[in-house]
């Protein structure tokens, strides 16, 4: 197995503060790596140290195979970033940051020219080439930079929480960025975000971090079957205090009587096990008024390692899917 | 050539943002006109007449005045120059050149020679001002007043950097602009012949690099240096090496802070 980014008991501390608290992990060449963790974890820290912006306070890391210490002009050549924080230069046009962008990767002449044009309409910006930067929208402004950090074709590209404070369309529309550029150019891409559904849509594999350290790595998957399986809720149009004895049926582990008639049935896969509940139940003609399931999502694991739910996150991360099943009549 | 490529790229860019900047552009003028109309004129009619000549050796007061307000207004848009360091820390911009496989002193240096050219098109259009307003200056020492111009505004940039390299804020840099900028320009010999001035006034002046630029740019326009009267051994050469060298430091202070720079 090769690896792009190899971190090894790194550590950051400000004064008595410290920020990364000894993380060590590994991202695979071509892989979609994700640091998943609530603002202040630490996240913006690591990506500072991995693209030479800040020096850590002992541990090590390396980046393309470059020392990010002692070697930080090597590892500067084969990395793109995109900041959290917008870093564009808002009185020149999209065309000429990407110019002078390339320029100072060592990028010019016809190559460069081809380069710019092959970026910008990679993010679909080609027609606003030369248009200010300040006239640009936020999902502009997003775009161009992931066009500027791919200009010089990086081995690997960081992303400091790519779609915060985008709307939902333009994150959906980043992240068909993210992957195509993935997929296409086989750019390694390591990104951080406190958003679950990002992390999960995007990521590989994803790292949870909480307070500078590393609590879980591994894939969606793997880390939502720390939290067990899918549940399922069916609402009874006549509340049954005996209808777990009259639920055993196969695929269903365990079965509880929630408020208002509800049973919540643990499930290992919900939308096998929906339809067997639904018929048994039309057989015993019990009427059931409302059908739902929930799958574990990113935040049970958070609130299932950390007690806490990850701070201030937009959008439903919780991944529902409402079925309305009405009963046969007799 | 690799060098060279990153001091082009980020002198470019300085010109370029300066040449976007129309009211920027549209205020510098602005300036220029006011301070020569209401500074210039007001003191060259209440200094007219024989016996104020004595004064400036022979000079009128505008032509004393003139190329001098071409080097202090090289010196202030230069220094000023620095707080573009300090806009973009604020806007994010320093990260992407911070991070760029570019060496960060070439790339500052890059950025001091971009904003010495726009400040010296700066006293450029001053100077345009002044052959209008009055037909005494030499326009046979343009090349040579420019030359001092340039080394100058590199100097001052750099000084400019160098401190804002340290600031967050880009209202602290101006209070320490204007602490600073203030009574070079007024010890500088623009306004007033120093040799009228207490001696502690005048040792002061001869700490300031500007004071020479000054000078300097007086002699090549007009022919008469005032330092060179008082002082024989300030021969417009030695002025001149004392401005190439305090540039030259100024310049590498400021590469050196540069490099230092971090986002923290």
């Amino acid at each position: 197995m090769e690896f792009d980014i190899v971190v090894e008991n790194l550590v950051k501390r400000y004064g008595s503060v410290e920020a990364v608290r000894g993380i060590s992990f590994q991202v695979r060449k071509g892989e979609i790596f994700g640091f998943l963790g609530p603002n202040g974890a630490g996240k913006t820290t690591t990506i500072h140290i991995l693209s030479t912006l800040l020096k850590p306070t002992s541990g090590k890391a390396l980046v393309a195979g470059y020392d990010v210490v002692s070697e930080p002009n090597m590892v500067r050549r084969n990395i793109g970033i995109v900041f959290q924080d917008p870093s564009l230069d808002d009185n020149l046009t999209g065309y000429e940051n990407l110019y002078i962008h390339g320029r100072l990767y060592g990028l010019n002449g016809q190559g460069l020219r081809e380069r710019i044009e092959e970026a910008l309409k990679f993010v679909e910006l080609w027609d606003f080439r030369d248009r200010l930067v300040r006239n640009y929208s936020g999902g502009m402004r997003r775009r161009l930079e992931i066009a500027r950090a791919m200009l010089h074709t990086p081995r690997i590209l960081f992303l400091d929480e790519p779609t915060i404070g985008l709307d939902p369309q333009t994150r959906v529309h980043i992240w068909d960025y993210i992957r195509k550029l993935n997929r296409e150019y086989g750019t390694t891409v390591f990104l951080t975000t406190h958003y679950m559904d990002e992390a999960e849509m995007l990521c590989n594999r994803i790292a949870i971090i909480d307070h500078g350290k590393i609590i879980a790595l591994g894939t969606a998957e793997e880390l939502k079957s720390m939290v067990g399986s899918d549940i399922v809720y069916v609402k009874l149009a006549k509340p049954d205090p005996d209808i777990c004895s009259k639920l055993s049926i196969a695929g269903v582990d365990s079965c509880k009587v929630v408020e208002g008639g509800t049973v919540a049935l643990q499930v290992k896969k919900a939308s096998e096990a929906i339809p067997a509940i639904l018929l048994h139940l039309d057989r015993l003609e019990i009427r059931v008024t409302e059908v739902s399931y929930r799958r574990p999502s990113l935040n049970d694991v958070f609130i299932h390692l950390t007690g806490r739910e990850i701070r201030d996150s937009e959008g439903s991360f919780i991944e529902v899917a409402r079925m309305r099943h009405r009963a046969r009549m007799r | 050539m690799k060098m060279l490529e990153s001091i082009y790229i980020m002198a470019y860019r300085q010109i370029k943002r300066f040449v976007r900047a129309k009211s920027r552009v549209a205020g510098v003028i602005i300036n220029n006109i006011l301070w020569l109309l209401f500074f210039g004129l007001g003191w060259a009619y209440t200094l007219r007449g024989q016996q104020f000549q004595v004064l400036f050796k022979g000079l009128d007061y505008l032509a004393f005045l003139l190329p001098a307000t071409f080097a202090t207004s090289i010196f202030q848009a230069s220094f000023m120059g620095g707080i573009s360091v300090i806009w973009d820390k604020q806007f994010g911009f320093l990260k992407e050149v911070l991070v760029a496989p570019a060496p960060r002193s070439l790339t500052i240096l890059g950025r001091a020679l971009g904003d010495s050219i726009v400040s010296l098109l700066n006293g450029l259009i001053m100077l345009a001002f002044g052959f209008a307003l009055t037909s005494k200056l030499n326009p046979a020492g343009l090349p040579m007043a420019l030359a001092i111009g340039f080394v100058m505004a590199v100097g001052f940039t750099s000084m400019g950097i160098a401190i804002a390299s340290t600031m967050r804020s880009p209202e602290g840099f101006q209070l320490i602009v204007g602490t600073i900028t203030m009574p070079m320009t007024l010890l500088s010999g623009a306004m007033f012949p120093l040799n009228m001035t207490p001696e502690w006034m005048q040792i002061l002046a001869l700490v300031s690099p500007l004071t020479y630029a000054v000078d300097l740019c007086r002699y090549f326009l007009t022919g008469v240096s005032f330092l060179n009267m008082v002082y024989p051994w300030l021969t417009q050469e030695v002025e001149a090496l004392l401005l190439v060298v305090t540039s030259l430091a100024l310049m590498v202070i400021a590469m050196r802070m540069f490099e230092k720079t971090t986002i923290e």
